[in-house]
């Protein structure tokens, strides 16, 4: 008679992680190359916007947050070659030019009474669809596989979320009239309608393409990553 | 947005008053006059030692206010040929903590440049 094993299970009885995720290595990378692609754009932006705005707690903040999205390139960057693409230069794109054109325009405000401008375009249309495509990878992508994706999403989430917040809180304070709602809202629609162009941070599919993709599932070691 | 911001397109609320450098030395309270002048150097003992104080901290809070947005715009004024990726991301970073040893200054001014500590 064999004796009973006494060895542990490979994977604890709470671990529920699972192998397939719905992107391939290639379009994991891909994503990546346009995340630190608009994390370069927003944080060059922040940075200059700092000398066009007079108030003093926004010209601030804007110090602030321009070092989070310019940390969350750099942690892009640094995750290009572990998903097999040495040349870091030729990912970090823009997923379509509608995307270039809706950074093209999010950045035209520059006279110091734009303010509200300025923070709209970043605080109400850039960073909500920051937050749905991370998310939407987060969720879609191989929790083995691609696990050092998922450790800087977390962080880079909890960064947007926070900036967003603080963002928001800000753009409610600085709209006082209903003139100044209806700038507001006039350049929020402009650039919605660009980034609707645009699809999102990383293009049309940013948050999915419809009905859960699980036929389209990849194999198993088309989804390896280091 | 423009590359290259003149530095008169410089942004302030109307709390500030711009003043030419020479202006600033020929100020009594400032570093080149007053009995509290000469090289910065602040004597707590003279009567006008808060003044000098004062002048020396907005001195400072004016300062961090200019590197943020010196940092700033190295971020948004050059390409990546003339300011390599990794330059950015220092200057970024020191748009930050620009930003806090603002905070900094004004914290302690709107105290009163009480004698405390910081913890």
């Amino acid at each position: 008679m064999t004796p009973a094993s006494t060895a542990r299970p490979a994977f604890a009885p709470w671990d529920r992680r699972e192998l397939p995720g719905i992107f391939t290595v290639a379009e994991s990378a891909r994503r990546v190359g346009n995340y630190k692609w608009i994390e370069m754009r927003l944080f060059e932006a922040l940075g200059g916007w700092v000398a066009t705005i007079p108030e003093l707690d926004v010209k601030m903040m804007l110090g602030r947050h321009c070092y989070h999205h310019a940390w969350h390139s750099e942690l892009w960057h640094k995750r290009l070659p572990e998903l097999r693409q040495m040349d870091q230069e030729t990912m970090t794109v823009p997923p379509n030019d509608a995307l270039a054109a809706f950074v093209d325009a999010m950045t035209e405000p520059e006279a110091k009474d734009l303010t509200i401008e300025k923070m709209v375009g970043v605080f109400r249309v850039l960073i909500p669809r920051k937050i749905a495509a991370y998310t939407y990878h987060l969720n879609a992508t191989s929790t083995i596989t691609d696990a050092p994706t998922i450790r800087s999403l977390n962080f880079v989430l909890q960064d947007e979320f926070t900036d967003w917040r603080e963002g928001e809180m800000l753009v409610q304070s600085l709209i006082r009239s209903t003139e100044e709602l209806e700038r507001a809202t006039k350049w929020q629609a402009r650039l919605e309608g660009l980034m609707l162009e645009a699809g999102g941070i990383a293009g049309p599919d940013s948050v999915g393409s419809g009905p859960y993709e699980s036929a389209t599932q990849p194999a198993a070691q088309e989804v390896s990553a280091g | 947005m423009k590359k290259s911001l003149p530095a008169e397109e410089l942004a302030r609320d109307e709390r500030f008053r711009r003043v030419r450098m020479e202006e600033r030395f020929t100020d009594p309270r400032g570093p080149g006059g007053g009995p509290s002048g000469g090289a910065g150097r602040i004597t707590p003992t003279r009567p006008d030692a808060p003044d000098a104080v004062r002048g020396l901290m907005h001195g400072i809070f004016v300062g961090e206010i200019q590197a943020l947005e010196g940092a700033g715009r190295t971020c948004w004024d050059f390409d990546e040929e003339q300011a390599p990726f990794a330059l950015k991301l220092d200057m970024a970073r020191q748009c930050w903590d620009e930003a806090r040893r603002r905070d900094i200054s004004e914290a302690l001014r709107m105290d009163g440049y009480r004698d405390r500590r910081i913890r």
